[in-house]
């Protein structure tokens, strides 16, 4: 009888001790399962981030041509020029911006005249990747000297806006 | 004999309850540890999906302006600090930190919550484009339109100019302002449109509600004292000055929450209009180099950089102390750069802005 019992509470552990090795298999799978699937949606969300901060820096004020123009679709290289000089120069300004543009590198590249041009760049402290947006735009210079005469010279670029995450 | 077996009987059902107990413990702390982790799993995700959604849609309608848009979002708390110097929003029941808001002019209610925003952009010129206002609100808040019976065109022109789809009563007449009942909202917005001091409908006692008054040329904030409102210290600020179709800094006034969110905003607003102002201002010198002296071009360029050196200061002092006089000053010099502007397109000059 005494050793009936015994073997009945053996079995009884046993039986609990695989339930609870199923469970912890169980759990550990569900859970591996939902860290993955949390990790797409923080992918998805760096993706929408770095078409927010394009979105937001094609748009900008700082630099559209005259208000003649639809917005987004035209920079004036000389308000361009200056926004980078101040930039460059002024660190107020500079953290100012560094919330419109966070960790990304900012650049035109004229497509006629083959050159580019750096607006910002601040990247991420040990990023892993870089999610690059590019909007073609029309670049509008006003003040471009032609044999000595001033003219409205337009070319045609692209902005890019890299944006930097792990 | 017989009492040992009756003795190693008792301690066998005895260790059998303490079995049972331990192991009803050890499943109950497993499912108990399950459901915590899942319910912080869920915050995050419902966290992700908020800010996912709420990003683009804010950056996108920071960028197109007079638009109005219904977007369905995640339930979820919502807070919008502007204070000082900072600005973010943030789901208080998530994990997610905060997600700072610097850059943007976004006029709302301090805690939003519910299934559906309602986010309506205005351009704001002066008279150059600087920023777009964002006006964010839910289904949840409720606008009620009191006028003055001298100030009805006023309120027809403020009223009709919302979207259709914002939560708002009829205009009510101010002799039948006890006629507004509670319609049981988490909020509701009273807007006194006239020179009389608002006042409480008995309703609304025992309801969350604040007021704005608002005349052809100001606007004052007041907020729920006992049964009556009561004016905010210095919450009084100019409007009425502006060159786009609606009155952004007016509907920026109505849908703040209380004085400290709209100053807080509009201070972030006179800041990146002195930044837009600097780089118009610095192109007009570049710009004016590149005609003759003899120009009429390079004359004109003369008078049109000291228009914009004088707005980007009226600027300055209004991100300082946003008052009547710096208001004055800058929407005076702001008309003077817009006939500045036009004297440039007739005379087939680059413009200013």
């Amino acid at each position: 009888m005494n050793r009936k019992s015994q073997i009945k509470m053996t079995e009884t552990i046993s039986i609990l001790v695989i339930f609870f090795v199923l469970m912890l298999f169980g759990f550990m799978f569900y859970s591996n399962f939902q860290k993955r699937a949390l990790l797409t949606e923080q992918q998805e969300l760096i993706a929408k981030r770095a078409v927010v901060n394009s979105l937001k820096t094609t748009f900008l004020n700082e630099f559209r041509c005259e208000q003649t123009e639809p917005s987004g679709t035209c920079i004036d290289l000389v308000k361009f020029g200056i926004f980078k000089n101040n930039l460059e120069l002024d660190d107020e300004l500079e953290a100012y911006y560094s919330n419109v543009f966070s960790t990304s590198r900012i650049y035109i590249v004229d497509i006629i005249k083959n050159t580019t041009i750096n607006l910002y760049d601040n990247p991420r402290i040990n990023y892993t990747k870089l999610t690059s947006v590019q909007t073609p735009v029309l670049l509008r210079n006003v003040t471009y000297m032609l044999n000595n005469e001033r003219v409205t010279w337009d070319s045609f670029g692209v902005l890019h806006v890299d944006y930097y995450h792990k | 004999m017989r009492r040992n077996k009756a003795r190693r009987g008792q301690v066998s059902v005895q260790f059998h309850w303490i079995f049972i107990i331990i192991a009803g413990a050890i499943i109950l702390a497993v499912f108990v540890g399950i459901v915590f982790k899942q319910k912080a799993v869920s915050e995050q995700k419902i966290g992700i999906a908020v800010v996912s959604e709420l990003e683009p849609i804010l950056a996108g309608a920071g960028v197109a302006e007079d638009t109005f848009n219904r977007v369905d979002v995640p339930d979820a708390e919502i807070q919008f600090i502007c204070s000082g110097d900072y600005s973010a929003y943030t789901l208080p029941r998530t994990e997610m930190g905060d997600v700072s808001l610097s850059s943007d002019v976004i006029f709302s209610f301090g805690e939003i919550s519910g299934k559906t925003l309602h986010i309506w952009t205005l351009g704001w010129q002066m008279p150059f484009k600087i920023m777009n206002f964002i006006m964010l609100t839910t289904p949840n808040t409720r606008y009620e339109f009191v006028y003055d019976a001298n100030y009805d065109w006023l309120a027809d022109q403020v009223y009709e100019d919302l979207p259709a789809d914002i939560n708002k009563g009829q205009l009510t007449p101010r002799s039948s302002l006890e006629n507004i009942k509670s319609l049981g909202y988490e909020n509701t917005r009273f807007i006194f449109i006239g020179d009389s001091a608002p006042k409480l409908p008995g309703d609304f006692i025992r309801e969350p509600a604040s007021a704005l008054k608002i005349t052809t040329d100001s606007v004052e904030f007041y907020v729920k004292f006992g049964r009556d409102f009561a004016a905010e210290l210095d919450g009084e600020f100019p409007v009425g000055g502006y060159f786009t179709d609606k009155d952004a800094m007016l509907y920026g006034a109505i849908f703040s929450e209380n004085k400290e969110m709209y100053l807080c905003n509009m201070k972030k607003a006179f800041e990146r209009m002195v930044y837009v102002a600097d780089i118009l201002w610095l192109r007009a010198k570049e710009v004016r180099e590149t005609y003759g002296a003899g120009e009429v071009c390079y004359g004109l360029y003369g008078v049109g950089i000291d228009y914009l050196a004088g707005l980007k200061n009226s600027a300055a002092v209004c991100q300082r102390n946003f008052d009547y006089s710096c208001f004055n000053d800058m929407y005076s010099k702001a008309s003077d750069l817009l006939d500045f502007n036009n004297r440039l397109l007739r005379n087939n000059c680059i413009l200013v802005y």
